[in-house]
């Protein structure tokens, strides 16, 4: 039982060491794609081109459900953005808040009864209305019954006039220049491109006034700061390595642009549960190897898209376990059929078996594993060595991918030039391997047992004003 | 299970070693970008006599002297660095003296230079700098430059200072055909990068017209759109024909903006099955002001594709007391239910208009006729009127 417990928790230590030496073999691909994306990034005239007329007209879809607190501010936002033609249509899913209120009120909307539109393609809930006022001639607002996220983007793809598409969180607040940012990557390879994702960086601690990120500064409380590195290496570290290979499994909901005639191809975003956004990235994958058709879905690192981190447990515990809900049931219902199939090339050899063996299943080997080391140290200590070594290499494995993302960061963005902002990134980045990490993996297990339990809840999701430091501060 | 503790510790030390490494780079970056920042904030402190004297001088018509000392690499780049944001903003004669003055500075044979260097980045960007300081002499250069570069987004960069260093409409008309024969772009990119020439190149637009290449016909398209105060080429109506959507719409947006279109055209495309190109033709009535059309503009109000009706009525509300007037009759039901609400909306949408701009009689009049109108159908005791 003793020698049991020690290889099957060794046996585990193997499988993180595995995880962590593919997430570098990412990384280097995200370094070899850098100085690609330094010369984007530096010599591209984005000034110029905001004011030119032949950047593709975009349609910026933000489904909001009780947003009331941010909403305002998130369509100032896209509306001021340095963008030559884009529309803003804001779909209410039946909001119990006072959502469309608060946008009504603050736009002067008008009402409009729905009426049929010609490219309506993809089946949603009803849609009450449309309000609108030529005052803001892009802007347009959607009331339809509650349907979910991955509705409401269909309603608001059916509304769209253009044939770009942008999905945004009413949470997050887009960089003046991030739209123009994506647009260009697209215009230099329209027919190929599919879908672009933006860069999700964290707001807490930031200076926002009239829904732009004036200063960028590191969060203040724990979980923000943990969660401000993790993005920072999932993005960088991660999803600039995937997308050079072109084995992207996910645009972030809160921010990416698509084609809207591939979108529709594909059946639209699937409703009913969570991980909308990698269930659509998967579903182009597919379609576009299916038809063999020449295809890329890439990821823009500079157009940046500011979102609120959870910063408290309970939420950030919904957060991530919906995240699991929705991780196993794209696995199960599309992951399953791409697994090691060769005409899904590197999605089908790399990304899905990736994504299945070390995130899907990692909950199970993981908190097995621990618990085989417990049981094995409470039953003999003498091998207490190895168990530490192993240990300790996973945790300085895991901060050494944080660093080279920090790297990453430094070369390309310089978001952060403080050097004490570095330190407290790199002790945040170890700090994560003590709590935070564990956690995150029995949050995602629990999601798993909702799943199969069928609880589909959206769980907690509070919002909190984008202006409450300065509300804060002037009560006081 | 395989377990070596001298292997492990083999790790762990290489693990470390890299982590050090890594740290030590980022800190190497954010110390040397530090450093270079309080350079370059003392070099423009010294420097601030001699820019407060560009600023003043540049309206003056003595030439602009450069800085009497000689200057190192590091000074030219800070000056560079506040200079060529100036050239980018100004036109005409104060950029042509920026240019001149950077030319003396010395700043175009220090970007040359930098063209030789064995790093892609500081070629990329000695490239991007001698694009703004339109160095003709830089143009060859930077062709044989843009044939080696891999294909990826340089090339666009490098594309753009060619565009602006070109004195010769040929070396354009090459470009824009390496472009389009060996890069997957959007067409508009390159008609964008095309614009960025001084050089007339209306001559290397209509060649492209007459190319088999379906690519280098749309960017002639492209391109023309904004030079239709010259009679358009012949060849134009045959693009109408195209099967291609795209090529059709553009062949027919520039025979709109040259009023190169029959009555007979009009209304045949007003009923086009097409909705996008039934749209473009009630956009372009109201924005050309065309009031002999509009009651095929009513025609469109009563179609079921809302943006065509919507698009019609914004034209109405342009075209004067005629459109406005066919508005009040479709928003009162004369012709029925279809296109009621988006006459309602710019019917309200025109009266406000028109009492925001009562600055001048002729509005106070135009209002008055509105108001006239909108009582004949209304009534006097109407919700709108009496808010009015």
């Amino acid at each position: 039982m003793r020698d049991f417990l020690l290889v099957y928790g060794i046996f585990a230590m193997y499988y993180v060491i595995v995880i962590n030496t593919i997430y570098f073999g990412i990384i280097m691909f995200s370094f070899r794609k850098i100085t690609r994306i330094m010369k984007e990034t530096f010599y591209s005239k984005y000034e110029f081109l905001s004011g030119s007329k032949h950047m593709p007209p975009i349609s910026i879809l933000v489904p909001a459900f009780n947003e009331e607190l941010t909403i305002k501010e998130n369509v100032q936002s896209l509306l001021a953005l340095h963008y030559p033609a884009h529309e803003v249509i804001v779909v209410n899913d039946g909001s119990g808040d006072n959502t469309s209120k608060v946008l009504i009120d603050e736009f002067r909307l008008n009402y409009y009864k729905p009426t049929p539109v010609e490219q309506n393609t993809l089946s949603t809930a009803e849609v009450r209305g449309v309000y609108y006022n030529p005052e803001f001639p892009n802007l347009y607002l959607i009331d339809k019954e509650n349907g979910g996220k991955a509705d409401s983007l269909n309603a608001g793809i059916n509304f769209s006039h253009y044939s770009l598409v942008s999905s945004i969180d009413a949470d997050s607040l887009l960089e003046n220049d991030a739209l123009i940012r994506i647009a260009r990557k697209y215009m230099e390879n329209p027919e190929e491109y599919v879908a672009i994702g933006g860069n999700v960086r964290i707001a807490n601690g930031c200076r926002i006034s009239n829904g732009m990120v004036q200063k960028v500064r590191l969060p203040k409380k724990l979980l923000p700061m943990l969660q401000t590195v993790e993005y920072i290496k999932a993005f960088l570290g991660g999803r600039i390595g995937w997308s050079d290979i072109n084995g992207l499994i996910i645009v972030s909901g809160a921010f990416g642009v698509f084609r809207k005639d591939y979108i529709i191809k594909v059946g639209g975003y699937r409703g009913g549960y969570p991980g909308e956004d990698m269930n659509i990235i998967i579903k182009l994958h597919r379609y576009m190897l299916d038809h063999n058709l020449p295809y890329q879905i890439d990821f823009c690192p500079d157009a940046v898209c500011w979102t609120q981190a959870p910063d408290t447990f309970k939420i950030l515990g919904s957060q991530r376990k919906r995240w699991g809900r929705g991780n196993l049931k794209n696995m199960l219902e599309l992951g399953t059929r791409m697994f090691m199939r060769p005409r899904y090339k590197v999605m089908g050899w790399l990304t899905i078996p990736y994504n299945i063996i070390f995130e899907t299943l990692s909950p199970y080997f993981r908190i097995t594993g621990f618990l085989a080391l417990v049981g094995y140290s409470l039953i003999d200590m003498t091998g207490w060595k190895i168990v530490a070594v192993f240990m300790l290499i996973n945790v300085l494995y895991g901060t050494l991918l944080g660093l080279g993302s920090l790297l990453i960061e430094e070369l390309a963005f310089r978001r952060f030039p403080r050097i004490r902002d570095y330190f407290k990134m790199v002790l945040y980045t170890i700090l994560m391997f003590f709590g935070y990490r564990q956690l995150g993996i029995l949050w995602r297990f629990m999601g798993h047992i909702q799943f199969f339990r069928k609880n589909n809840s959206w769980g907690t999701m509070t919002r909190t004003s984008w202006n409450e430091d300065e509300e804060k501060e002037e009560a006081a | 299970m395989f377990i070596n503790l001298q292997a492990a510790y083999w790790m762990i030390a290489i693990l470390l070693i890299l982590m050090i490494i890594f740290m030590f780079l980022t800190l190497s970056i954010k110390v040397s970008k530090k450093i270079s920042a309080k350079k370059e904030e003392k070099c423009l402190a010294d420097f601030h006599s001699y820019l407060h004297y560009l600023q003043v001088q540049l309206d003056n018509q003595a030439i602009l002297r450069p800085p009497v000392k000689t200057l190192s690499p590091f000074e030219k780049k800070v000056l560079q660095n506040t200079l060529l944001p100036w050239v980018e903003r100004l036109k005409g004669v104060h950029r042509e003296k920026l240019l001149t003055l950077c030319e003396d500075i010395g700043l175009n044979q220090y970007n040359k230079k930098r063209l030789q260097s064995p790093w892609s980045m500081v070629r990329l960007d000695a490239a991007y700098h001698l694009g703004i300081l339109r160095d003709h002499g830089a143009t060859s250069q930077l062709i044989s430059m843009l044939h080696r570069s891999n294909f990826d987004s340089s090339v666009y960069i490098i594309a753009r200072s060619i565009a602006q260093t070109s004195e010769n409409p040929e070396e354009i008309k090459h470009l824009i055909q390496y472009l389009v024969n060996n890069g997957k772009q959007h067409l508009h990119l390159i008609a964008d990068i095309s614009k960025e020439s001084s050089l007339d190149i209306r001559p290397v637009y209509v060649d492209f017209l007459y190319e088999t290449h379906p690519k280098l016909n749309k960017i002639g398209l492209i391109g023309l759109q904004d030079q239709v105060d010259q009679e358009l080429p012949e060849i134009v109506q045959s693009f109408v024909q195209s099967e291609d959507k795209e090529t059709k719409i553009l062949a027919l947006q520039l025979r709109m903006a040259a009023m190169d279109l029959t009555e007979k055209d009009i209304h045949h495309y007003l009923q086009s099955p097409d909705w996008e190109i039934r749209n473009l033709f009630a956009d372009w009535i109201g924005y050309a002001g065309l009031v002999q059309y509009t009651e095929l503009l009513k025609e469109r109000m009563q179609e079921s594709h809302w943006i065509v009706a919507r698009t019609s009525a914004k034209s109405l509300a342009r075209l004067g007391e005629q459109g406005f007037e066919i508005l009040c009759e479709i928003a009162a039901g004369l012709h029925g239910e279809q296109g009621k609400e988006p006459a309602e909306e710019y019917i309200h949408e025109k009266l406000k208009q028109t009492i925001h701009g009562f600055s001048q009689v002729n509005d106070i009049t135009e209002y008055n006729h509105n108001v006239f109108i909108y009582q004949k159908y209304f009534g006097k005791n109407h919700e709108l009127t009496k808010a009015l």
